[in-house]
């Protein structure tokens, strides 16, 4: 049996009186590819803040990794990727390794420096997104879709069990983003990474992904990739605009 | 003639504490640039004369009553920087107006203004071994804290949410890291002076930016400016009777503008020569 890692029960959320979340139950998998989609304010973000442990909930329970989020301690083994991890300051005088290695803070000794142990695994993340050739260059002059894959590098840096990413390829080209998604689905096969993000891309969700988690209606639904009928989803965006979500009947909930 | 400068024991002095100053003050200045809090310094700067003036009037020794101040007054900025999250700059002038305010009252019932001249534009005969006796551990004490805490402060002034992920304590450096400015700060007025002191802190930092390849490099190239700037200014400033602080500061433009324009003839020069390797490929 495949085991679970992340668990959510009778999770409600509201931001004051707003009800945002309305006890939703949610499963994910060792090895799962899952895909948040649904309409802007629907939840996904706040959904993914509550499985970081960014946002507290009063009422339900999460559990990562077979514990307690309230407890938790072990977030060496989360990475997250958020929806501004780009929007740092271009022009910061750091390299490629320097930031990536910075996320080992927790595994440096005594005197916060990188051992040459720290150093290899520097090494070793930038190779699995295929960015070791410019670990000596400046963050600033990479590209957007390069900088994606640092971020990226710098969450496997930790040997990471879980990545959440919040729409991580806002502004970068459909061409980048294909080979983004590429990657993740490699990392998510070789490693046997959980991968949970949040996309508005029909592609990733058809090829790449494995579950998909509608967001309406304050709730949740999870269907099967294949259960998933995108052709009816992309003739609604088509038509509609406003409405990233289609109305579709949410069957196949796992 | 040059070792003239250092026979006399004030100079040497003023040699040595002008020395460690010129380390810790990019070193702390490279983090507080970053965060874009350039101006933090400045502000700083107004308090700890502040504190001199009043050091002066009750007759403490005036780097005692700086430090005092401008620690003081870095928690308030912390403070006032949270309750005014969206106009950060408005809490570094409210502290500014109100420092320089309090200093010009001090000063005037002082009346002691050749004193307080030395502290706004700096003095190099005026060094003593009191100043020796605070700057020497103080200075070791940032450079200590500045490398234990390296990569947390590196993290935090690349991103504080994702260092914070990352387990770096961002509240805890964020609050040490305005101490060591305003000790960094109140230890520099002697030597630098008030009014200049914040310069130290960000000019050599931007120079170095021009040409750092890493945020190592960074360091090391503003360390380097800055310990240039400030002997080359003491030994100017002692042929030339000028106050230290101006002739520090002006090596230290100098070398910004040296390096600005190094970098924009050898970027012309690249350019130049990719145009005719273009031509020898149209060819």
């Amino acid at each position: 049996m495949e085991e679970e890692v992340i668990g959510v029960k009778n999770l409600s959320f509201k931001y004051e009186d707003k009800i945002i979340l309305d006890n939703i139950d949610l499963k994910i998998n060792e090895g799962d590819f899952v895909a948040f989609v649904g309409p802007n304010g629907s939840g996904k973000s706040t959904l993914l803040k509550l499985l970081v442990g960014s946002l507290k909930s009063r009422a339900g329970e999460v559990k990562i990794l077979g514990k307690p989020i309230k407890g938790f301690k072990d977030w060496k083994r989360i990475g997250y990727v958020s929806q501004n991890v780009r929007s740092f300051n271009e022009s910061f005088p750091a390299t490629v390794g320097e930031i990536v290695g910075a996320n080992l803070y927790s595994r440096m000794g005594f005197f916060k420096f990188l051992t040459k142990g720290l150093h290899k695994k520097v090494d070793e993340a930038l190779e699995l997104v295929d960015m070791i050739d410019y670990k000596d260059r400046l963050i600033g002059d990479l590209s957007g879709g390069q900088q994606q894959r640092v971020f990226i590098a710098r969450t496997l840096v930790n040997e990471v069990e879980i990545i959440f990413l919040d729409e991580p390829l806002v502004g970068v080209d459909a061409k980048v983003q294909d080979s983004f998604y590429e990657l993740l689905a490699s990392l998510n096969r070789r490693l046997g990474l959980t991968i949970v993000m949040i996309s508005h891309d029909i592609n990733m969700i058809s090829n790449k992904a494995d579950k998909i988690v509608c967001f309406a209606d304050k709730k949740i639904y999870t269907h099967r990739a294949e259960e998933f009928d995108y052709l009816d989803y992309l003739n609604v965006i088509k038509g509609n605009n406003s409405m990233v979500l289609p109305k579709h009947e949410h069957k196949g909930v796992n | 003639m040059v070792l003239e400068v250092f026979a006399y024991s004030f100079m040497q002095r003023a040699f040595l504490v002008g020395n460690i100053i010129a380390v810790i003050c990019p070193l702390v200045g490279v983090f507080l640039v970053l965060k874009r809090l350039s101006l933090i310094g400045h502000t700083l700067s107004h308090i700890a004369l502040a504190g001199v003036a009043f050091g002066m009037l009750v007759g403490i020794y005036p780097i005692y009553t700086a430090l005092l101040f401008s620690v003081l007054s870095a928690l308030g900025i912390e403070k006032l920087r949270k309750d005014y999250k969206d106009y950060a700059e408005l809490s570094i002038s409210i502290i500014l107006a109100a420092g320089l305010g309090i200093a010009t009252i001090l000063i005037s019932l002082g009346n002691n203004n050749s004193g307080i001249f030395s502290y706004l534009f700096g003095s190099i005969s005026l060094v003593t071994r009191e100043d020796i006796r605070i700057v020497i551990p103080l200075g070791i004490f940032i450079i200590g804290v500045i490398t234990y805490y390296y990569q947390g402060f590196f993290y935090t002034a690349f991103n504080e949410e994702d260092a914070k992920l990352a387990g770096v304590p961002v509240y805890f450096l964020n609050l040490l890291f305005i101490i060591l400015i305003s000790i960094t700060i109140s230890l520099s007025m002697r030597i630098i002076g008030g009014l200049l002191v914040s310069s130290l802190i960000t000019l050599p930092v931007a120079t170095s930016m021009q040409i750092a390849k890493s945020f190592k490099q960074t360091i090391l190239w503003s360390i380097i400016f800055s310990v240039l700037s400030l002997n080359i200014g003491l030994i100017t400033s002692f042929y030339y009777d000028l106050a230290p602080g101006g002739t520090i500061i002006i090596v230290s433009v100098i070398f910004l503008i040296l390096t600005i324009s190094y970098k924009f003839v050898m970027r012309a020069l690249r350019d130049n020569k990719g145009k005719y390797s273009n031509k020898e490929v149209g060819i």
